[in-house]
Parts: C-alpha cells; sequence; structure tokens
C-alpha cells in the first residue's frame, strides 16, 4: 500500500531499477547471438536468428521508453531521475522479487523474461528443462511482477492529493528517432495512461498478447523448441564481471583474459558515461536547449556506434583461458554512483575527460588486434566515433 | 562553362538505425541483408552491383546532356559515358554522430568521367574536418511528378510489378535460401509505407577544388576544362528503394573553360 510522495517516490525508483534491469538483461542476451556463418550458422539460420535479436532489442527499446517514462513520472511528482541500480546478478529477493542475471541466450533466459513480463491471469511459463535455478519464479512478494508494482503504483496516483508539483517542460516527450513511445505526465489522468501503456506494452491484453514482449518472447521460446539442439548463442559466461562488488550477488564469472578484461572495463566505463549524460538530461541544471539536444543525441549515438559494437565485439573474446570455449560479455557494472557535479561547466569537463579516457582506451587496445578477423579490430572504427562524439559535445562548451 | 548532366540508379547497401553504422547484415534498422547475401559494406556504388535483387532496377550512372557555354551538344560522344564516383563513398552519418539521416556528407568524394580520349576527374579536397557542414546535404526528394518519370509509374505500382515478379519467382525457385530471401523481399514490400520511401531524398552542392586530373583530344575546338579554378557539382539522390538497396541519383558537374571569363 502505497500511502505518500515518499512511498509513491520510492515505488518508483524501484520501477526505474527494474526497467532498466530488465532491459540490461535483454541487451545481454540479444548480443550474444551467433551472427557468422563462420560460426556454424547456415543462411536460413542467420537470418532467423537475425529475427529473433531484432525483437529483443525492440523489447529493449521500448524498455528504456519505460525508464523515460518513469522518470517523467518522478519528475512530475518533484522528484528526480533515477538511474542508480545494483550490479548483476541479483539474487531473487534481495532487492526485487526476481531473479536478475546477465544470461546469454536460450531456453532459460526466455523462461526469466517470460517471468518478468507474465501478463495478471496468465499461468507461469513451463520451467526451463536445464540447469535453471529452483528459485527462479517470481515469489509472492509485495509484487511478483511488474504489472503488479505498476497497480500499486497507479492506485496511489489516482488517490493521493497534491502529488504533481513537478514542471512540465523538465519532462523527455521526445521520441528519440526510434518511435519510443515517452508520455508527458500533467496529472493523475496522463499518469494513469503513462502506466497503462506500460504494461500494455508489456503483458498485452487477455485477448490479444501476440505483440506484447509476453508475446514475442512467448513466440522466441515456441520456435526455439522446436529446433532440438540448435544452439544460436555464443558461448556467453553468466554474469560476466571484471571486478567484485558489494551488490552483487553470487554466481559470477570472473573476466579474467587481459584484453577481453581490458574491453569489458573500457564498455561500461562508456555505460556509465551514458547514464551520466542521461541524469544529465533529465536532470536539468542550467543546460541550454542546445547542449540538452546534444546530450539526448550523444546518449543515443554512444548507444549505437559505441556500446553495442563493444558488446558485440565481447561476446567473441575469451573469458579466461584463450584455449576455452567461454566468451566474455558486457557487464554493464557501475564501478561508482551515477551523481552529477551541481555544477554545468564541471559536468560538461567530467564528459570530456571521460570521452578522452574512453578513446585513448580504445586506441590502445585496437592496436593490439592480430587483423580483421581480431575482435579488437573493430575498436579502430569506435575509437573514432568517440572522438567525433567529443568533439560534439566539446562544441556546446564554447 | 562546360556543363556535364548525368542520372541512374545506384546501389547503396547499409544498414540504419538504430544498427551501428557499420552493422554487417542490418539487424535493428528496417534494412537487411537477405539470405545468402554479402555482408553490407555501406559504398555507394554508381555501377558493378555486389549481389543485386532480381527485379530491382539496374544500377548505372551515365551522361545524359552535354552543354558548351548553355549550348546543348547534341550527339557529344560524351552523352551515355559512365560517371563515377571513386575509392568507396558512403554517407558518413555514423548513427548521426557526423550527421544525421538525410543530412549526411558524401566521403570521401572523387569524381571521374571518361571517354573517348577524355578524362575528367577531381574530388573535393582533404581541407574538411568534423563535421563537414559544409558537405552536408539538405532534405530533398523529388516530386511526385519526378518520381512517375524516374520510375515510369507511382511508386505503389512500380512496386507492385515488382510484388507480381517475385509471386512468380516463388512458385518456381527449387532454392531454399532464394525462396526465404523472395518471401522476407514479399513481406518487406506488404509494409504499408514502403511506397513512402520514395519520397524521401537529399541535394548537395560540392565545390571540387583538390588537384584535378584532366585529358582531353587534341582537336582545334576542344573546349579545355579549367584546373585552376573550383568545379562545382550539384546532384540529388532520392527514389530511395529499400527493397534494391538502391535510389535514383541525378546531377551536374559544372566546370570553367580556359580562356572564358
Amino acid at each position: 500500500m502505497i500511502s505518500n510522495r515518499e512511498e509513491l517516490t520510492h515505488a518508483l525508483r524501484e520501477a526505474a531499477e527494474l526497467e532498466h534491469g530488465l532491459l540490461l538483461q535483454y541487451l545481454f542476451a540479444a548480443f550474444s547471438f551467433k551472427r557468422r556463418i563462420d560460426e556454424g550458422l547456415t543462411s536460413l539460420d542467420q537470418s532467423l536468428i537475425g529475427d529473433w535479436e531484432r525483437t529483443i532489442l525492440r523489447v529493449a527499446v521500448e524498455e528504456m521508453a519505460h525508464l523515460g517514462t518513469v522518470c517523467n513520472l518522478l519528475s512530475a511528482i518533484g522528484a528526480a531521475p533515477h538511474f542508480r541500480r545494483p550490479n548483476f546478478p541479483q539474487p531473487i529477493q534481495r532487492y526485487y522479487p526476481f531473479d536478475f542475471q546477465l544470461e546469454r541466450f536460450g531456453d532459460a533466459a526466455l523462461y526469466r523474461f517470460l517471468c518478468f513480463e507474465l501478463p495478471v491471469g496468465e499461468p507461469p511459463p513451463p520451467r526451463h528443462l536445464g540447469a535453471a535455478p529452483a528459485d527462479v519464479a517470481p515469489a509472492p512478494l509485495v509484487y511478483s511482477r511488474v504489472g503488479e508494482l505498476y497497480g500499486q503504483i497507479k492506485k496511489a496516483i489516482t488517490t493521493l492529493p497534491n502529488l504533481f508539483i513537478g514542471p512540465q517542460e523538465q519532462q523527455d516527450k521526445d521520441d528519440w528517432g526510434n518511435a519510443m513511445k515517452l508520455l508527458l505526465v500533467k496529472d493523475a489522468a496522463t499518469a494513469a495512461q503513462a502506466i497503462d501503456s506500460i504494461v500494455m506494452e508489456g503483458e498485452g491484453t487477455a485477448a490479444n498478447r501476440d505483440n506484447s514482449h509476453y508475446g514475442r518472447f512467448l513466440a522466441i521460446r515456441k520456435a526455439l523448441g522446436e529446433r532440438p539442439g540448435f544452439d544460436p548463442a555464443r558461448r556467453v559466461a553468466t554474469n560476466p564481471l571484471t571486478l567484485p562488488h558489494d551488490d552483487a550477488g553470487a554466481g559470477v564469472s570472473w573476466i579474467t583474459h587481459a584484453s577481453s578484461r581490458r574491453v569489458a572495463e573500457l564498455f561500461s566505463y562508456v555505460y556509465q558515461t551514458m547514464l551520466l549524460m542521461l541524469a544529465q538530461f533529465y536532470s536539468y541544471g542550467g543546460e541550454s536547449t542546445e547542449q540538452r539536444a546534444l546530450l539526448q543525441a550523444a546518449s543515443r549515438q554512444t548507444m549505437s556506434a559505441v556500446l553495442r559494437p563493444l558488446a558485440e565485439q565481447l561476446t567473441q573474446m575469451p573469458l579466461d583461458d584463450p584455449g576455452s570455449p567461454m566468451r566474455a560479455g558486457p557487464a554493464f557494472e557501475m564501478f561508482t554512483d551515477i551523481a552529477l557535479s551541481p555544477a554545468l561547466a564541471n559536468r560538461l569537463v567530467i564528459l570530456d575527460e571521460r570521452f578522452a579516457t574512453a578513446a585513448d582506451e580504445c586506441d590502445v587496445l585496437a592496436a593490439a588486434a592480430a587483423g580483421e578477423a581480431d575482435p579488437l579490430f573493430r575498436l579502430r572504427t569506435i575509437a573514432e566515433s568517440l572522438r567525433l562524439l567529443r568533439v560534439n559535445l566539446t562544441a556546446t562548451q564554447a | 562553362m562546360l556543363t556535364i548532366s548525368f542520372q541512374g540508379w545506384i546501389q547503396v547497401r547499409l544498414a540504419t538505425d538504430p544498427d551501428p553504422f557499420d552493422e554487417p547484415r542490418g539487424i535493428s534498422g528496417y534494412v537487411r541483408t537477405l539470405p545468402g547475401e554479402p555482408d553490407f559494406d555501406r559504398i555507394i556504388r554508381l555501377h558493378h552491383p555486389v549481389a543485386p535483387r532480381p527485379h530491382t532496377p539496374p544500377t548505372g550512372v551515365f551522361v545524359s546532356t552535354v552543354a558548351v557555354n548553355g549550348q546543348p551538344q547534341a550527339g557529344h560522344v560524351w552523352i551515355g559515358a559512365p560517371v563515377e564516383w571513386l575509392h568507396g563513398p558512403k554517407f558518413e552519418g555514423r548513427n548521426g554522430i557526423i550527421a544525421e539521416d538525410v543530412l549526411e556528407p558524401v566521403l570521401p568524394f572523387v569524381m571521374r568521367v571518361t571517354a573517348a580520349g577524355w578524362h575528367l576527374e577531381r574530388g573535393v579536397g582533404a581541407q574538411h574536418q568534423h563535421p563537414f557542414k559544409e558537405l552536408w546535404g539538405e532534405g530533398a526528394g523529388y516530386s511526385p511528378d519526378e518520381l512517375s518519370a524516374i520510375l515510369g509509374a507511382t511508386p505503389a505500382a512500380f512496386l507492385q510489378q515488382r510484388v507480381v515478379a517475385l509471386q512468380s519467382d516463388l512458385t518456381a525457385v527449387p532454392d531454399a535460401i532464394a525462396a526465404e530471401g523472395i518471401r522476407r523481399r514479399l513481406a518487406f514490400l506488404s509494409r504499408p509505407d514502403t511506397g513512402d520511401f520514395f519520397r524521401w531524398g537529399m541535394r548537395w552542392r560540392y565545390s571540387l577544388e583538390s588537384t584535378a586530373s584532366v585529358s582531353v583530344p587534341a582537336a582545334p575546338l576542344t573546349p579545355v576544362p579549367d584546373a585552376s579554378a573550383p568545379w562545382i557539382t550539384t546532384f540529388q539522390i532520392g527514389a530511395w528503394d529499400p527493397d534494391a538497396l538502391g535510389a535514383y541519383l541525378r546531377g551536374m558537374i559544372v566546370i570553367p573553360l580556359v580562356g572564358a571569363n
């Protein structure tokens, strides 16, 4: 029962963490797919896997929109945007009533995704037949489905008085160029619509779940089940990490291969830089319209031109022993909290330094590439992108 | 002034946002490879297309008219000669880091026209730097009338002809990979917005100022291009056909002549 603004803020922050955590797990699975014929695929497999990857990436983009809408809801009730989250893995009931793991694509991952998105009234999906943990199913805690948490938030929003004190102009209503549906929150009615939209996208309706996240994951799981023995994902380790974190649970795969570890650290460093830009974009600390537009563009461009390529390269690199079939992966590590300087000038200097550091590290790693087939080879292009992004950001400081 | 106009279909095999600009197969954008096709390489090809898809317009850009000091040169030997862009030019948008969609500069940009003893070759030069704003395009698609003239039909009718041909192919093709490719193309072509892509377009104006490579036949009345002054090329790319991975290019290059004011 959410009975005041403080509790509603707390619930919305938890919703933001959930959306953030879900989308990263979806991205991780999508980045684990095999892509090339020389990975043992036929050209028909390659196209089929492309369809699955596209579907999962699309769901992840929709979760990004959900995260943006939750930030709008926070803003509408006078609270700050929320991009903090605990590191992976998160065992069930430690923070959330879900088992949060970075896990390669396969039936076990799809089973967990279906549990996340389970619509009210639907029976739980058939259990994964492999080595799934016994406690993977949602626990009957305060809430056991994402939709249930949103139900409590909606109830509070439509009953608590005097909630909407945040300025509307501080909300994000852009589609980010990717057909994302971010909803503006003005009052209880629009807040309820925003929540309904999030739940509808996740669960669909009893009459039609085909295009919901649940329905799309269900379809992929069915198609995968019809291909016994087909392993469309690289042997990406579960919950790869480069460093111990106090807030991470057990079941970690340590990335110990020297180059892989550096690329994984670089990935998480850039991921955190992108979160800083997003936090700045949503926080309104005196940035000009031009600066805000550039922060938004740079965040989107970093996702497409830096983070995704880095993640795709990581899932081709060794986890530890070069002779082992196990691959590393994007750890999405939170090395430190996402906290902005109160001074705008400092924020921009820090971003500039971070892009310079990332580009330099990328150059060093790319120089070690043995040839075009080496996963490190693509880092040359990624370094170029980082440098150009830095130039763009620097231009707004003038 | 020597004015050479050119037009024709180009091929551009590239992934679109939000895919990374160097994505080889096309995953999250609307442009994708078909089973069995080679990876995307982003190169703008005016000739010699890679793995052209059946029932799509033939790639090739050729000189359409030549004029000297505004006077059309009917039957000029250049008419029909190939126009080339050298060194693998690309739309260098890089997911918007350099420029957003329909603004992207074409880089590198070196143009060549050769025919009957003539050779003209020149590029924009290496003086341009990120974000290359002077090389950005501006959004400008072909008008409906221009599109009808290019396609010989409305976009919808133009694509419907292709759909009919592909459906016919599907009944006869024995190869599972080719059949899957046709099914995917038909699924894409069934999208209600497929014809809308033809309205997209861009227009550029480049001053070619690099060292020119010029050779002309030694005829007494041959107009001699002035390699010391900039040459100006303007061109438009539109009628974007994401099923064909191609578009229609139309433009001209204006070259000062030696001895002319």
